[in-house]
């Protein structure tokens, strides 16, 4: 675990019920709950390592993975699943590259996930991004044309801050 | 910080929250003062009311800022309006505001001017933002969607409707959502300033019991799907002995294609918390928890703001206004799982665990969270509670249907002109809402089928729209109310393979406690996916409705128990569809893999 994710961890409490919240603290700082991480967690909050692990694998926002930098949810519930959403979800993953059954592509910037509802239907098809600093970008009325000028732009943002490999 | 109605006017004024707690509080900002007679201080609490509808200035534009409006871009209209009055130089007040429901105007903005009817303009894009503010301010509201109402004084405006002119606003009535797209949601000012609060002001006054008895006489239900009666939980929970209770608001909305309570949480999350109060004074509860969507990061970021406003004021913490009961509210967020939003599954995560849910009996009244008595109630139950409590019962009864009195917000999406958030009252027609609200299909669409209730709810055939939006009248046509979401379906969609979709979901966020949802609905699917690729056999419509059965009897709660009622519906009412999968190796909407060259699905 990194210096800033325990620091963090030190303030979410130190106590068993504190395992989610603990967790979605590691995942924000770390980008991911390593098994590294999962250990020390269950060391500081003294629950058993599978716990923490069944825990950490049950949640959807959780992963024990490395995701990239950017982090894009596809909503596939029904109202954007009839409003043409698959399509969204096949072109993201053709035009970054990512193959079926990956989810991230070989250059780490970019995690491709779908998502059961962002909650914002009216605007259906929807993709949500999830960005490095935490905060999430929702784009409704999304089609391939939307989402290209939206990954150019995350490129773009992504060469500025040198996260490109 | 400019001076603000939560304040004290004068150094006479007694108020100094939360040090010295008092019932009149609330009471003494919009009405007062009352601790003390100034008329200059009347003046000053008069003007301030003003101030919030028309900014210092006499001029406001209102931004509506939600993740609707947000997800169309209205982060940029913000900006625009912004760098408008800075580059204008106008002395302009900029203030946001929640959403109304009426999402198809997204982004929106409300332009005021004293003197002036307030104008609302939709569909606005930043670079039309100064023309827009100009031609107002200049007099001219031709332009604008509608207009709140007549002042005589500006151009266009007999061209323009006013809000209660158009059908799909009066149509509605809005108790809950009262505030969704007026107030300002990060201001508990201006929720004081509309009567906020007076609720928990008026049930402080009375004993438990009596609030307890409203709720009974108002004929309150659960709004989250079951529909329980709110009142007999209350109750429950405070006949038990215990010196440790709960209130957990349960706003996780798990239910795809559901976005009510995430629209109320945004637009008005002080009502939630009001709401939680009354249910913490009335049962003895001293500690509420809400929990809140994964997704939903815009409402918990406005929820905390508002506990934190709570606190500061005295409504939340020690001695609220003086009652002599303790109660404060914590914020938790989801981490991203359907079964959490199932009463006792949300329970486990807050104490920790996987969000699997519990067996009941013993039920959550008796022993919820941390073992102790709880009550989970919905948010939107709660800001009825709130509403009932302000405004009394007897009118909130005779709004609404026979057993079950008041209004539900429902979330409108799919093949509709106006998709959005509706409140009506319960025992409205999904035929009024569809048609009338949400304007029907567009134009040279025809609807095939109203999805009710989300995946849990499941399909009424176009033919049975007539049905009123009620817990009872929809079970008897085999669908759930569920959480009050309608999806229209257009004679495009093919039915089966929407059903194949929700059973999608269905395999994917089974908690895999039990047997039942575990196993049963990826037998279920396998078997649809074999139907829509040509190849199912009669067999597999009795194997689903076999299994469909299994799984509503057998399974641990009611996510699994509902998994199969799309596919029941659907057997039910659309049977044709999956027969000419079955026997004419064709889909009707040339959507499944049966009508193309596809192979298989993954996985």
């Amino acid at each position: 675990m990194t210096v800033a994710g325990s620091k963090h961890l030190k303030k979410e409490g130190m106590r068993p019920e504190n395992l989610v919240q603990a967790l979605k603290t590691i995942q924000q700082v770390e980008g991911h709950v390593s098994p590294e991480s999962a250990r020390a967690i269950a060391q500081q909050l003294r629950v058993p390592y599978s716990e923490v692990f069944s825990v950490a694998t049950f949640y959807h926002l959780l992963s024990t993975e490395s995701l990239g930098k950017y982090r894009i949810y596809v909503c596939t519930g029904i109202t954007c699943y009839i409003k043409g959403n698959m399509e969204n979800l096949k072109y993201l993953k053709s035009v970054l590259g990512i193959k079926d059954g990956h989810h991230t592509s070989s250059d780490e910037l970019f995690t491709v996930e779908e998502v059961s509802c962002l909650s914002c239907c009216s605007h259906a098809p929807v993709v949500a991004v999830h960005m490095p600093d935490g905060t999430k970008r929702i784009v409704g009325r999304a089609n391939p044309e939307v989402l290209q000028k939206m990954i150019s732009e995350l490129r773009l943002l992504a060469h500025k801050k040198g996260w490109v490999k | 910080m400019s001076w603000t109605l939560m304040d004290k006017c004068c150094p006479k004024c007694w108020h100094n929250p939360p040090s010295n707690p008092c019932p009149k509080y609330i009471e003494c900002r919009i009405k007062g003062p009352l601790c003390h007679d100034s008329s200059e201080c009347r003046k000053l609490r008069a003007r301030r009311l003003n101030e919030l509808m028309f900014g210092r200035h006499g001029i406001k534009v209102r931004v509506a800022l939600a993740s609707c409006t947000l997800a169309v871009g209205a982060a940029d209209v913000y900006y625009a309006v912004q760098e408008f009055v800075r580059e204008s130089g106008l002395a302009v007040d900029v203030d946001i505001v929640g959403c109304h429901g009426l999402d198809f105007i997204d982004p929106w903005i409300e332009v005021v001017k004293k003197g002036l009817p307030p104008a609302i303009y939709a569909n606005v894009n930043p670079e039309e933002v100064s023309n827009i503010v100009s031609s107002y301010l200049s007099g001219d509201v031709s332009k604008a969607f509608a207009i709140k109402y007549r002042t005589g004084t500006a151009k266009g405006e007999f061209l323009v409707p006013t809000l209660d002119e158009l059908e799909f606003w009066r149509k509605q009535v809005r108790l809950v959502g009262r505030n969704c797209g007026i107030i300002n949601p990060e201001s508990i000012e201006e929720y004081v300033a509309r009567g906020g609060y007076l609720g928990l002001v008026r049930a402080i006054k009375k004993s438990p019991d009596e609030v307890i008895e409203e709720i009974r006489l108002a004929k309150l239900r659960g709004r989250g799907g079951a529909g329980f009666p709110t009142w007999i939980k209350w109750k429950a929970v405070k006949d038990q002995v215990s010196d440790v209770k709960y209130v957990v608001a349960n706003a996780e909305e798990g239910d795809p294609s559901a976005f009510s309570n995430r629209l109320l949480i945004e637009s008005d999350p002080f009502i939630v918390i009001e709401g939680m109060i009354i249910a913490g004074y009335v049962t003895g509860a001293n500690k509420g928890y809400i929990f809140v969507g994964a997704e939903f990061d815009l409402a918990a970021e406005r929820l905390k703001k508002a506990v934190e406003e709570a606190r500061k004021y005295g409504l939340l913490g020690d001695n609220v206004l003086g009652s002599g009961f303790s109660f404060d509210v914590e914020v938790f967020q989801d981490a991203g799982r359907y079964t959490s939003g199932e009463e006792t599954a949300l329970l486990e995560e807050i104490e920790g665990k996987r969000s699997s849910p519990r067996v009941r009996p013993p039920y959550p009244v008796s022993r919820g969270l941390w073992g102790k008595p709880t009550v989970v109630n919905n948010v939107e139950t709660l800001a009825h509670a709130a509403v009932i409590v302000r405004e009394g019962w007897d009118r909130y009864a005779t709004i609404g249907a026979e057993k079950s009195g008041g209004t539900k917000m429902v979330s409108v999406s799919g093949s509709v002109r106006r998709p959005g958030v509706y409140e009506v009252p319960i025992g409205t027609s999904v035929k009024t809402i569809i048609d009338g609200l949400a304007g029907g299909p567009p134009e040279g669409v025809k609807l095939k089928a109203i999805e009710v209730g989300g995946p849990a709810g499941g399909f009424l055939p176009a033919s049975e729209m007539d049905v009123p939006l009620d817990y009872d009248e929809l079970l008897k046509l085999g669908v759930a109310m569920g959480s009050g979401i309608l999806i229209a379906i257009d004679e495009h969609k093919c039915i089966v393979d929407l059903v194949r979709q929700f059973m999608v979901f269905f395999v994917s966020e089974s908690c895999g406690k039990c047997v039942p949802c575990r196993v049963g609905t990826r037998e279920m699917l396998e078997i649809l996916n074999r139907i829509c690729c040509g190849e199912g056999g009669q067999e597999d419509l009795e194997l689903l409705q076999e299994l469909g059965e299994t799984l509503k009897n057998a399974s641990f709660c009611a996510l699994g128990s509902g998994a199969p009622i799309p596919v029941l519906s659907t057997i039910r009412y659309f049977r044709e569809e999956y027969l000419t999968h079955i026997r004419e190796k064709r889909c009707p909407a040339d959507t499944c893999p049966v009508s193309r060259e596809v192979v298989r699905y993954e996985g």
